[in-house]
């Protein structure tokens, strides 16, 4: 890794992640327009031109045929490589480590890595079953995070309550973010009662669906306009299913699998994000975990080794994983309030860590002058991606 | 092929039709495509003695007494009737309630 070049972020660009469907007061978007609006803010943000971008890689899911020409074409074609990637809840995460990868080889100065999504409505169609697994049922997300879910409560004596203080506490920093879909808590008892969708899930324990884009210029360091503030990325770790885990979104949960795991995918991930930015979770000032449903926060952080197995519930209750608390997690409410348009979502959660490290978070902000931060995204496939930022 | 090592040289075992339940879930609303079944409806995964877990359908059976290690039995059961009229048939599971094997019905 010694060979590879230092890279930085120059600007990051959101759009307010919400329903474009022109209906009940909200404004009616098409996708491209999201990722064209994510695009130019981070343009502006980076004080960079579009002529500046050397090559553009965009994380789409359901936006068919050339997704990121389609936002690229309203902004100004000028030759540059467009590449279009398909990697399911972790697409924005994939494209992130792609534009990293080109400036780090030197093969380019600036680069674009951005997602945008307008979601189809309803539970998530995925052609990541098999068609046999379909016509049994199997293809509910929710469901796949209830058998995950079920499982982790029998190991770890974990209890609905400990999922539904994920939705409280990640409602409640949703609150504190303009560009979450929900600015609004909600509490313990209003979880609990929310409809159930897939034993032990309910309602409130599903992330929701947005629509929305972000976009991240990444550079090296000469191309910066200011250094002052600067954010460098010291590690970008993209894995993909291994053995034992399964074919499919049920890849992505909770100790299933049709065989018995050799290695977990997340345990995988952090073991060479550790080795290639040489920290180790106890230097982790915030950090963006996967939270699509409640229960995969716990054990998502309890796999990235910020605890042992079953502790992260006593961290939630005590406080620990608040903003103000000791290990800030999903400080913008992660995938929880802010919704989940998903080629945009894992972009989404590397904004939230650049936000944090130049202190700009505003409402939502760690205290303490956080200086290294920590995004893990999970999807169908499965996959799992780790990006960390340092300051 | 074997995803673990891609050898060829793959033998067929016949696997116990009796596991103990791993995980499990019951879904209440209506899958996105394909499902024809009855809503709510219970799958999960089952351990079987060799060490493979089957996802499959939960069938006969009351869904507040599944749990995590309850002893169950393979059935072959109708899953839907296609458009042409075809009977699908499908593997499903069910408590294991008596000391017969799995039965095809």
């Amino acid at each position: 890794m010694s060979r590879l070049r230092e890279v930085a972020i120059a600007g990051v660009g959101l759009t307010r992640f919400d329903i474009y469907d022109g209906e009940k007061g909200h404004a009616s978007k098409e996708g491209y327009e999201l990722g064209m609006e994510a695009v130019l803010n981070a343009l502006q943000e980076a004080d960079m031109e579009w002529k500046h971008i050397q090559a553009a890689f965009c994380g789409t899911v359901y936006q068919n045929t050339g997704s990121g020409h389609q936002a690229i074409d309203q902004i100004g074609m000028t030759g540059i490589p467009i590449v279009n990637v398909e990697n399911a809840c972790s697409s924005g995460a994939s494209v992130f480590r792609l534009a990293y990868q080109s400036i780090a080889t030197e093969l380019y100065d600036i680069v674009l890595a951005f997602g945008y999504e307008k979601m189809p409505r309803g539970f998530i169609k995925s052609t990541a079953w098999p068609i046999w697994q379909r016509y049994m049922g199997f293809n509910v997300q929710p469901a796949n995070y209830a058998k995950g879910a079920i499982r982790y409560m029998e190991e770890t004596g974990s209890t609905e309550e400990d999922f539904a203080r994920v939705t409280v506490k990640n409602r409640k920093n949703g609150a504190l973010n303009p560009y979450a879909r929900f600015q609004k808590e909600v509490t313990m008892e209003e979880v609990l009662s929310s409809r159930m969708v897939a034993k032990p899930m309910r309602l409130l324990h599903c992330c929701p669906l947005a629509d929305g884009g972000a976009a991240i210029i990444l550079c090296s360091k000469d191309k910066l306009k200011s250094i002052g503030q600067m954010v460098t990325v010291a590690a970008s770790i993209l894995n993909s299913g291994v053995y034992g885990s399964e074919t499919g979104g049920t890849g992505t949960t909770y100790g299933g699998g049709s065989v018995r795991i050799h290695e977990d995918l997340v345990e995988l991930s952090a073991k060479q994000a550790w080795e290639m930015s040489g920290y180790g979770p106890e230097d982790m000032d915030v950090v963006e975990a996967y939270d699509t449903m409640a229960p995969g926060e716990l054990w998502d952080i309890e796999k990235l080794g910020f605890c042992k197995k079953g502790e992260a519930p006593r961290l939630l209750r005590e406080g620990a994983l608040d903003i103000n608390g000791r290990l800030p997690v999903n400080t913008d409410s992660g995938l929880m309030s802010r919704g989940h348009p998903l080629g945009a979502t894992a972009s989404a959660q590397i904004v939230e860590i650049y936000k944090q490290l130049r202190s700009e978070a505003d409402l939502r902000q760690v205290p303490g002058d956080p200086k290294i931060g920590l995004a893990h995204s999970m999807g169908a496939g499965p996959n799992s991606a780790i990006t960390i930022l340092k300051r | 092929m074997c995803t673990h090592c891609q050898s060829k040289n793959l033998e067929e075992i016949k696997l116990s039709r009796r596991g103990r339940i791993y995980s499990f879930t019951v879904v209440m609303q209506r899958p996105p495509e394909y499902y024809k079944g009855p809503v709510p409806y219970a799958e999960g995964f089952v351990e079987l003695p060799e060490g493979v877990r089957v996802e499959t359908l939960f069938t006969d059976c009351n869904f507040d007494d599944l749990k995590v290690g309850m002893e169950v039995e393979m059935v072959i059961e109708r899953l839907h009737e296609d458009e042409e009229g075809n009977q699908i048939m499908a593997f499903k599971f069910r408590p294991v309630t008596s000391n017969k094997g799995g039965v095809i019905r």
